[in-house]
């Protein structure tokens, strides 16, 4: 099976933006994800409910919302509109709530009186995250950067809407998908991309199974 | 009774006054530590894991001052709060909490510093709790006991000004206890850094400590003995208790002599061959009182003693008896009477060889 020129940049355009996204929402997710983790705090409810929308809005809303914000009639005069940068942060937003959910597991599970442990041993509360909480939890985020990952890779609503399907630009796999079925005859090469994209989905979610073994497995011995 | 140990050095004395908050009630606490192990008894529940952390800097006292030497760590009138990290305080925490990514090694060297000096300390400390097979070991792999050794050791290894130990032993079956207290011993008595011992069980206290403070329901009482701390306690709030430095030797017959100064007690406990220094933990109310002829029976300790004080004890009397070493029995109030006890009064002490017990100084 060989590719087009056309499919082939669909998918470099496929995983640039899929990289990107998760890099541009890795370290607030993991911020959040360990926020969340702490004992309650006020506001931790609604801060919980609104990062978690993207994950319950309709994609299409996502784009749209982002449309406004960073669009042409941006109220902080940044229009990244209809870019790679934009299909890149499509992603990211639509992906983060995973990343959220999957840190926020892996903090809580790491013991938080390790970190007073470690306090006492000399390091401060930054040492104690980062050499203590942060290792133990690292499985579960990077379970999440997977997820993350292979959301922002199956994206559609949210990145039509705010990055349009420009050839080159920003026309992902999932975008060249639906031209292709719009297209007459285009079945069959839709189909070729269907297939291809359950691939690195299924290649995704495995990983990521395999990396949530692991925490569970770590946790259990930790007990 | 072992002698006093004063600290070496001013320095180390740990002082606090505080006002702590335990949930449901707050105590205040106000002590001064100078010897060089302390420990603390309290029921569970009173706060004395509260008052270990605020000396740690992990809990913020309500108010009030703690300072080691001349330097204040905490101070809420002059908004001091020196940060754990920078308190250099050591705990041991029940539950270990060693650090599951690493290895035993790397755990007992996060505190230290890479210096020759600090290197060579770990070395010791690591020969001294006998450590050197586990340091390649994962912290999962390891039983309880050793967890608390590979601890110990951690908390030892930052060269502490004061290490706290929160209960380190209550995890622990009675047997591994037995094992891991000469440890403690031997910590007290080689490295030059004073001990604040927490814990319920208090022979394990008497066993370890130069002085006593006792943690009641709002109020820190002490440091003083263990013997002043009961009589002046209310009765059932501390457990009485004998306890003895001992020599043992163990007989043709396998049976274990106990040497207590001039005092020979014979013990049923059973130890290997050879000769052991061991400290012998004997109840008051298993020993009993005779002032008349015995005759015949089965008891085998039978000492000559006189009685030196008698304390009414709740329902019963405790009766300090001194015979070549002093002694508590506790007997009924009626008892008493009937055996026209007082101050002077020569007597027989009767102690069943199944009552007295040991810990093994290794």
């Amino acid at each position: 099976m060989s590719f087009s020129a056309a499919e082939m940049e669909a998918l470099i355009i496929s995983l640039r933006v899929a990289l990107l996204s998760t890099a541009i929402v890795a370290i607030p997710g993991v911020f959040l994800g360990w926020l969340l983790a702490k004992p309650p705090w006020r506001g931790r409810a609604l801060v919980d409910a609104v990062v978690m929308l993207p994950l319950v809005l309709p994609p299409v809303v996502v784009g749209w919302g982002l449309l406004m914000l960073l669009g042409s009639r941006s109220p902080f005069g940044i229009d990244i509109a209809f870019s790679g940068l934009a299909a890149a942060i499509a992603g990211g937003v639509v992906g983060l709530p995973l990343l959220i959910r999957a840190s926020r597991i892996g903090f809580e599970s790491v013991d938080s009186r390790l970190e007073d442990a470690a306090r006492t041993l000399g390091m401060n509360r930054l040492q104690a995250f980062a050499k203590i909480s942060l290792p133990l939890a690292a499985p579960a985020i990077a379970q999440g950067l997977i997820l993350c990952l292979a959301r922002s890779l199956g994206e559609f609503g949210a990145t039509i809407t705010f990055a349009g399907a420009i050839p080159g630009s920003t026309r992902t796999l999932p975008l060249m998908i639906h031209e292709q079925l719009q297209a007459p005859g285009g079945d069959q090469l839709a189909m070729r991309l269907v297939l291809f994209s359950a691939l690195i989905s299924l290649a995704a979610m495995a990983t990521s199974e395999w990396l949530a073994r692991k925490v569970r497995s770590r946790n259990g011995a930790q007990r | 009774m072992k002698s006093m140990n004063s600290l070496k050095s001013l320095n180390s004395v740990l002082s606090f006054d505080l006002q702590l908050d335990c949930g449901d009630h707050s105590i205040s606490a106000a002590a001064t530590l100078d010897t060089a192990s302390t420990g603390l008894l309290g029921p569970s529940g009173s706060g004395k894991t509260t008052l270990l952390h605020a000396i740690a800097g992990l809990v913020s006292p309500l108010r009030g001052r703690i300072q080691i030497g001349e330097e204040v760590l905490f101070d809420s009138a002059a908004g001091i709060d020196v940060p754990p990290e920078k308190r250099r305080i050591a705990v041991l925490f029940q539950d270990g909490r060693l650090f599951p990514h690493w290895s035993v090694r790397r755990n007992i060297e996060i505190g230290s510093s890479a210096t020759t000096e600090d290197q060579q300390f770990v070395v010791e400390i690591v020969q001294l709790l006998e450590l050197a097979p586990l340091l390649n070991r994962m912290p999962d792999t390891l039983s309880g006991g050793e967890k608390q050794r590979v601890a110990l050791a951690r908390a030892l290894a930052m060269k502490p000004r004061w290490l706290l130990l929160d209960e380190p032993l209550s995890a622990l079956d009675s047997r591994l206890k037995k094992r891991i207290l000469p440890f403690l011993i031997r910590i007290r008595d080689h490295f030059d850094i004073p001990i604040l011992h927490v814990s319920h069980d208090v022979s394990e206290l008497i066993y370890v400590s130069d002085t006593l403070l006792h943690l009641t329901d709002h109020q820190l009482v002490g440091p003083s003995s263990y013997q002043e701390l009961l009589l002046s306690s209310c009765p059932g709030q501390i457990e009485a208790m004998n306890m003895l430095s001992a020599t043992v030797e163990i007989n043709d017959h396998g049976e274990a002599r106990l040497r207590c100064g001039e005092l020979v007690l014979i013990s049923t406990a059973e130890l290997k061959p050879g000769n052991h220094l061991a400290t012998v933990r004997i109840a008051p109310s298993e020993i009993a009182i005779s002032t008349g002829n015995l005759g015949n029976i089965s008891i085998r300790n039978r000492i000559q003693g006189t009685v030196t004080r008698i304390h009414p004890w709740g329902r019963s009397c405790l009766v300090e008896i001194d015979a070549k070493q002093r002694l508590l029995a506790e007997c009924t109030e009626e008892s008493c009477q009937k055996l026209g006890l007082e101050k002077g009064r020569e007597v027989t002490i009767l102690i069943k060889a199944s009552a007295v017990h040991l810990f093994l100084n290794r």
